[in-house]
């Protein structure tokens, strides 16, 4: 049997999820600390971009960003397109609405709650597609 | 003004996403995670134009995502852009000859959908 570079199919999966935990943790924190840089930098010089620089929260927001998008590169080299952009975006997107109420405080009206609970139901359908295949290849 | 820079935006995200999966395809998937092949892929990938127009790509949407951001409110702007995930979709679809079934469409959809509610 000649040797295959397709991994087993848990394995393969077992990577996936541990690679698309760690893109929406640095994305979801890289926003996080770009927002709180930004807003430490202020906007009274007439050079904002020295400003940024100076201000270690955004410098980290930006070093963590580029971390997602290559983690993601290396998560599309693995699995489908339809499957992981929108599952790393729903999730994203209901980490970024958790942080936001519980760290920041923000206020949810019933609208974003009922767009929340889409995302999720989103998530969870696209969830079930992948879970229904069980090829090691998918996405060749 | 405002429904041309929305297809800016939506085109070259699609464009981008679309350009980083073919060309990760095509590279194969990145199994070796220790520093040294780690190294060498990234200098490998660095010098694949397909992914230096994708970066392109990301950098057009981000700056039309911006002037979007100037001359509409943020309750429309982000909602709007979530035509994207469709657009990533039918890019799967047609282009990457992915099989998407029926759940997969209807979780897009959901999310696209919850993402204009959230952003109201």
């Amino acid at each position: 049997m000649t040797p295959t570079t397709a991994p087993a199919p848990t394995a393969f999966r077992l990577r996936i999820v541990l690679l698309s935990a760690l893109m929406i943790l640095a994305n979801v924190s890289g926003n996080f600390s770009l927002s709180l840089g930004v807003k430490a930098a202020g906007s009274g010089s007439h050079f904002p971009l020295l400003n940024y620089l100076g201000q270690p929260a955004l410098v980290l927001g930006v070093a963590l960003l580029i971390s997602a998008l290559l983690v993601r590169l290396a998560l599309l080299s693995a699995a489908e397109m339809s499957l992981i952009l929108p599952l790393n975006a729903g999730f994203g997107y209901i980490l970024t609405t958790v942080a936001g109420v519980v760290g920041l405080k923000e206020t949810v009206h019933s609208v974003n709650n009922v767009g929340l609970a889409l995302v999720v139901f989103g998530v969870i359908l696209i969830g079930l597609s992948a879970q229904s295949r069980r090829t090691p290849g998918a996405g060749r | 003004m405002r429904w041309i820079l929305l297809g800016i935006v939506v085109a070259t995200n699609v464009a981008s996403d679309g350009l980083q999966a073919r060309e990760m395809k095509r590279h194969g998937e990145i199994s070796d995670f220790r520093a040294g092949a780690l190294k060498r892929t990234f200098f490998g990938l660095a010098v694949r134009p397909g992914l230096a127009l994708s970066i392109l790509c990301m950098a057009l949407s981000f700056f039309a995502f911006i002037r979007l951001l100037q001359i509409s409110p943020l309750t429309f702007a982000v909602p709007a852009t979530a035509v994207t995930y469709i657009g990533d979709a039918v890019f799967a679809r047609c282009v990457l000859r992915e099989n998407l079934d029926l759940r997969r469409w209807a979780g897009i959809f959901f999310i696209a959908a919850g993402v204009v509610l959230i952003g109201r």
